[in-house]
């Protein structure tokens, strides 16, 4: 008897935990992809939130806009990305980094990013290990 | 010269951990130490004693109520009572269960003070903490 | 002094490896004298790696940037502090601090054990010297600390190569907690493998009472203790350096810290079922597997790079493996409790739901769920790009979503639990328990909520914040009354006896307290307000209503 009823109780607590992460993964799910993986999926992606990592183009971050635009690439593929996020960029956001856009396609086939992550350029480690390696 | 060094160090635990093996008979056989059946329900009796403390503190504590005390004393007398004759029943000599009994006992007697490990009889100081028993 | 590392190193490995087979051999001859000499030879694993160790220091401090790993974490004007802490700056380093502290482990474990339970113990030392040889190898042939930098010159010859300084310990790592947060935490993660030992070479015995229990209990203690004070030091690091305006991130580097502390934390309590009521012992050896093998997961996830993390070492290559290693130990761990359940039954069944074993049963699903939870959004990128080819991460949300809700369950089991009698528990005796805890938190309650707060979580949290708080009071109090009265000591003195003479229960209620102190910080989140904006001179911003 005791048995059953401690049964019943561990599967409504899991059940409802399980609800929860549920709804938690419903609201924080994000496809974590590369510019050429978008580029070739980009179709499927329609209305998703979508991690998108690459390099930023030297030279094409452009501040004179109401929003701030500029191209991040990967080997193959580039797409202009518009920011329309209120947090402030980072430091390390400078032509070359490897950035980190979270965000939605829009209407004309930018990608709107409401979060902007920048990793340093890691040539410099790169190089380093190039050296030692070889 | 750093050859040198490496064949000292080589040479030292070398020794070290050989020496054991051409050492006198050390004085414990390792097939002696296993855990009886005794060991096991003197373990137990131990375990339902401390229970049985632990139930009439609460008790004192008005933590339960008269009807609660009364059953859980039975059954943690009844399961001494168990205990104690699955004891006598042992196929073990007479000698060894007194002896067990003992150990039972110079086991509960035998805790550190300080820290609550148990300690061989006899030592003077517990191999736990250090304190001086 | 590189070179003397190094074969300091490659000797340990042979050493340990010595080691393990001669405690097997000793062991299944019944030979105590080679279990002797393989504990010798732990010993000198030991010291070698602490000459490895101690050569490691001397050429940082010495600014030798031909070493590799030195001239990427260390540079000529760090200062004496932070110079210690570039050893475990990057990975290579990191990976001989582990390997020392486990060899030191070891050797102080076999040292407390040599004249005690000599039939375990050879069993004991093989599985520690399995885990030593797994690290200590991959650190020497992987990993290795003491790599030199070449050079290839026009001609294509090799040539050493030594940069005029190095390139200095990352500044994010130049802060006091991460000095010594890598050491805390590494001793956290690592003295799970003691009672894992333990628990092992009881199984192989067929001793599987409550000994390897009651002798690792203390080790066991003093790994969660670290391990916590480890997950705070990061925390507070994280808050201090990282411009993340917070102390916990759920990044996948933290996750992997905090998973063997919650295992960690349902292992502490459950054995409590087992050595007082004989229940649960598969469970126990279960956990107590997976706790260490999450350890050894959490080194996997920062040096393999499988997740991406702000923490994280970067890829090392390691990652094979460690997969490799965790699957056997999972196998034969598993083997090993299928040989020997028929000797694991339970020796009871639950009485009843309102009893304290079933508190303590539910804490141990509620926290393996959370560890679950916390699995499971890690790997979530992971899964899913084997699943579906697409990588899919998860998020705060995700985590709070989940965590919270078991957070406060948790909390009302460290408040009811303790309430409960073993075995059942009548309404009656439960009005008696709860009375003031329950008062208390409606007062709370009432306070809270007539202070214009609707916050759900926050007052919830409250509430049980204060159950808790109550109830250890309560727990002290009457216990002193009842000591008062019975030794006839004074109210104070009855307090610290009380403490001192029932360390489990009492020291239980002391962490118990602490972790309330832990909740209540964390419900203050509710009313974190971050934001962040560019302003123009003159501009004003209003944050918050």
């Amino acid at each position: 008897m005791a048995r059953m009823k401690f049964i019943v109780g561990g599967a409504v607590i899991v059940a409802a935990l399980a609800w929860m992460g549920f709804v938690g993964f419903q609201e924080s799910k994000a496809y974590y992809i590369t510019v050429d993986e978008y580029a070739s999926m980009a179709g499927d992606l329609h209305g998703k939130t979508v991690k998108l990592a690459g390099d930023v183009v030297a030279g094409s971050i452009d501040r004179t806009k109401p929003r701030m635009e500029f191209i991040i690439e990967s080997r193959t593929n580039k797409i202009k990305v518009r920011y329309i996020g209120t947090d402030i960029i980072p430091d390390t956001f400078k032509d070359g980094s490897k950035a980190l856009v979270e965000g939605n396609i829009a209407g004309d086939g930018a990608f709107e990013a409401r979060r902007i992550e920048a990793k340093c350029a890691s040539k410099y480690e790169a190089e380093y290990k190039k050296r030692s390696s070889s | 010269m750093i050859w040198l060094l490496y064949a000292a160090l080589v040479m030292i635990s070398g020794y070290f951990v050989l020496a054991p093996l051409f050492g006198k008979t050390n004085n414990f056989d390792l097939g002696l130490c296993a855990e009886t059946e005794l060991d096991r329900l003197l373990d137990r009796k131990a375990v339902n004693n401390k229970g049985l403390n632990d139930l009439e503190f609460e008790y004192k504590m008005g933590r339960l109520s008269d009807l609660d005390f009364k059953q859980l004393e039975t059954s943690y007398k009844n399961e001494a009572a168990i205990i104690l004759q699955g004891i006598e029943q042992l196929d073990v000599p007479k000698i060894e269960k007194e002896k067990g009994n003992k150990k039972g006992l110079s086991r509960a007697s035998t805790k550190c003070p300080a820290c609550g490990a148990e300690t061989a009889p006899g030592k003077k100081f517990c191999a736990d903490c250090g304190r001086r028993l | 002094m590189a070179e003397f590392g190094n074969f300091c190193l490659l000797f340990a490995l042979c050493l340990s490896l010595y080691a393990l087979f001669a405690a097997l051999i000793g062991a299944s001859q019944r030979q105590p004298r080679i279990v002797k000499s393989a504990e010798k030879a732990a010993f000198a694993a030991a010291g070698c790696t602490t000459l490895s160790f101690a050569a490691l220091l001397y050429l940082t401090f010495t600014n030798d940037f031909s070493i590799s790993h030195i001239a990427e974490s260390s540079s000529r004007d760090l200062a004496v502090f932070y110079k210690i802490a570039a050893i475990w700056g990057a990975h290579d380093g990191s990976m001989l601090l582990w390997v020392f502290f486990t060899a030191l482990l070891c050797a102080i474990v076999i040292y407390q054990n040599r004249s005690r339970y000599r039939d375990m113990m050879p069993y004991v030392l093989a599985v520690l010297m399995i885990d030593l040889c797994f690290f200590l190898s991959l650190n020497f042939f992987l990993s290795n600390p003491f790599k030199q930098l070449t050079q290839v010159l026009a001609d294509g010859t090799l040539q050493k190569f030594m940069p005029a300084d190095g390139r200095g310990l990352n500044p994010l790592l130049q802060h006091w907690a991460m000095v010594i947060h890598p050491p805390i935490l590494y001793l956290g993660f690592i003295g799970f493998l003691i009672p894992f030992a333990f628990a092992i070479a009881a199984l192989i015995t067929g001793q599987i009472g409550t000994t390897w229990i009651r002798t690792t209990r203390r080790w066991t203690l003093l790994t969660w203790l670290l391990l916590g004070a480890g997950l705070l030091l990061g925390g507070k690091w994280a808050y201090v350096v990282l411009g993340w305006g917070g102390y916990w991130g759920w990044d996948p580097v933290e996750n992997s810290s905090l998973m063997p502390w919650l295992m960690g934390t349902a292992f502490l309590h459950s054995v409590i079922i087992q050595e007082r009521r004989g229940m649960l012992k598969i469970w126990n050896t279960i956990l107590i597997m997976l706790t260490y093998l999450l350890g050894v997961f959490g080194t996997f996830i920062t040096r393999s790079g499988v997740v991406s993390s702000v923490h994280a070492f970067s890829d090392s290559g390691l990652g094979h493996f460690f997969l490799i290693y965790m699957a056997a130990v999972l196998i034969a761990s598993l083997g090993l409790i299928a040989a020997r359940r028929s000797i694991m039954k339970s020796e009871r069944q639950l009485d009843s739901l309102l009893s304290r074993e079933s508190a303590f049963v539910f804490n141990n699903l509620v926290l393996v769920a959370a560890c679950l939870a916390v699995f499971f959004g890690t790997m979530f990128p992971v899964f899913s790009k084997w699943i579906t080819g697409v990588q899919i991460t998860l998020d705060a949300p995700f985590f709070n979503k989940i965590n919270i809700p078991i957070g406060l369950i948790l909390l009302l089991l460290t408040g009811v639990g303790p309430l409960f009698a073993w075995r059942k528990t009548s309404l009656e005796s439960l009005r008696r328990a709860f009375f003031w805890p329950a008062i208390s938190a409606a007062v709370v309650v009432a306070v809270v909520f007539i202070g214009g707060i609707r916050h759900f979580y926050f007052i919830i949290c409250m509430a049980l914040c204060t159950f808790v708080l109550v109830s250890i009071v309560e727990e002290f109090f009457k216990g002193a009354l009842v000591r008062r009265e019975t030794k006839g000591e004074s109210f104070a003195a009855a307090v610290v006896n009380l403490t001192l003479k029932n360390k489990r229960r009492y020291g239980g209620y002391i962490v118990h307290f602490s972790i309330v102190m832990i909740f209540a910080g964390l419900a203050g989140n509710a009313f974190n307000r971050e934001t962040k904006a560019q302003l123009a001179t003159g501009q004003e911003l209003r944050i918050g209503s």
